[in-house]
């Protein structure tokens, strides 16, 4: 198949879930979309050197944890810029239909570390093995454990915290 | 799986499904730069299916090219021979200025004698878009070096449709070169994007004005509250305020003859009051600092230099054209 029916027929089948796990990184739709479209139009132009739709797929997870990881950077940058960053502001209707808990979850999780945050989305989200987490992150399986261990035990002292 | 496993599960879960279908915006791919027969992608032979058209096509292409020849050679395919020594000169500049200053994530339409020439000043050949006839577009690329070949070849249109801001200029009357920035999305939106811009430069200028860490010496003030740096520029100030006290000497851009409200792109500073035993130190550290920045906060050259009074300094540039919509949104506003 020429790249752009194949790249067109991945981005029908996974754009959704890919822009979900950017939205749930940086908390901010408009720069997941961004994210998640700069990694398509990559896997676009990088689509001759790769060997199968397996490549693909991970080659898309890789680009797009480096495309959020490129914005919280920016992020950063621009607080330290005085930008006036202003948190994301969740509306009422959000805390009522996801109830409170689970926007203090999601909160929690927001304000993980960056790996932390990765390891977590990868593992709860998009339901991956320790293995694969381990090829998108670019590290070990074991360190993916340890990574995911430090998270929960992160999330659950700051719950207590809140309790 | 544990109860806070669950918790987490079910909070990533609603959060990702904020995000509806509808949500999902049409996919935009980009135009492919380059795109090479299967032979050449794979190395393999090409097929008798495939060299059975083969003859009457090449056939096709040497007639089409007598044709041209015989029939009307558009000035752009004219080599250096027809040029004047004031055309010449102005092209050698404008090359020289291209070749150190564009970013070479940019490709660039020229003629054919610019092209050579710009491979010539070590530009990648995969980055250049050779304009053969009006008939080819130049929306593909980032800039244009418009020559006047070129400008003869799209009249008008040049500045009202494809190229409106120069970025620099080379020469003067009929023999001048100009490197354009093209306007991909319209002359329009390139106008509007370019005024938003200038908003957020000035409105980060006059925080910028309020930082301590930083002196603005002579000029420099009113340059920065007028939105005139790069907003590169202005990320890489505060980001190094933050390391360390410094004093701005000079804003620039070694563009001559740019439009209005083209950002400068470079800038001299010092360490504001440092012990003399540890400037050297700090300078490297600076230095060092820019070095690992990420794209696109990597300078395109940064170097330690001399100021008068002894003193010294870091130089700090950035490559053409400026990024537009940096300081505005999460991510910078895409360029071809």
């Amino acid at each position: 198949m020429t790249a752009e029916p194949a790249v067109e027929a991945l981005y029908q089948a996974c754009a959704l879930s890919m822009i979900r796990v950017a939205f749930v990184m940086l908390d901010d739709l408009p720069a997941a979309e961004d994210v998640v479209q700069e990694a398509f139009c990559s896997l676009y132009r990088r689509w001759d050197h790769l060997d199968d739709a397996d490549s693909a797929m991970r080659y898309l997870r890789v680009s797009v944890l480096n495309g959020c990881r490129s914005v919280l950077r920016r992020r950063a940058v621009r607080r330290r810029v005085l930008l006036a960053s202003q948190p994301t502001a969740v509306s009422a209707e959000a805390v009522v239909l996801d109830g409170e808990e689970r926007e203090e979850v999601a909160r929690a999780v927001g304000r993980l570390p960056v790996r932390q945050r990765e390891a977590v989305v990868l593992r709860y989200y998009l339901d991956l093995s320790d293995e694969q987490i381990g090829q998108v992150m670019g590290i070990r399986p074991g360190t993916v454990r340890s990574t995911a261990h430090r998270a929960l035990e992160a999330l659950g002292r700051a719950l207590k915290e809140t309790s | 799986m544990t109860p806070l496993e669950d918790k987490v599960r079910a909070a990533i879960r609603a959060k990702a499904a904020r995000v509806t279908p509808e949500a999902v915006p049409p996919l935009r791919l980009p135009v492919r730069r380059r795109s090479y027969p299967p032979a050449y992608r794979g190395g393999g032979r090409i097929g008798a299916r495939q060299l059975r058209w083969l003859t009457p096509a090449a056939a096709a292409v040497a007639v089409a090219a007598v044709v041209t020849l015989t029939v009307g050679v558009p000035r752009a395919v004219l080599g250096p021979a027809a040029m004047s020594a004031a055309e010449r000169a102005a092209q050698e500049n404008a090359a020289q200025w291209v070749a150190a200053q564009v970013s070479r994530t940019a490709v660039v339409s020229c003629d054919p004698a610019m092209c050579q020439a710009l491979l010539l000043h070590g530009f990648p050949a995969a980055d250049l878009l050779t304009l053969r006839s009006a008939a080819a577009s130049p929306l593909r690329s980032a800039v244009i070096v418009a020559t006047p070949a070129v400008r003869r070849e799209f009249g008008q249109s040049l500045r009202s449709v494809y190229a409106p801001a120069v970025l620099a200029s080379f020469g003067s009357g009929t023999a001048r070169v100009e490197v354009r920035v093209i306007a991909a999305d319209g002359v329009a939106a390139y106008r509007s994007a370019l005024r938003a811009d200038l908003q957020l430069r000035k409105q980060t200028g006059a925080q910028l004005l309020s930082n301590n860490r930083i002196t603005f010496l002579g000029s420099t003030s009113v340059q920065v509250l007028d939105g005139q740096p790069d907003s590169r520029l202005m990320f890489s100030l505060a980001d190094m305020a933050a390391v360390r006290p410094i004093s701005v000497v000079a804003l620039a851009d070694s563009g001559p003859g740019a439009s209005e409200g083209i950002p400068l792109r470079s800038l001299t500073l010092t360490l504001s009051a440092p012990n003399p035993q540890y400037r050297s130190m700090f300078l490297q550290e600076l230095l060092s600092r820019l070095n690992t920045q990420p794209s696109p906060w990597y300078p395109s050259r940064v170097a330690i230099v001399r100021l008068p009074r002894g003193r010294t300094g870091l130089r700090i540039e950035f490559t053409a054209p400026s990024p537009l919509g940096l300081l505005g949104t999460a991510s910078p506003a895409r360029s071809r």
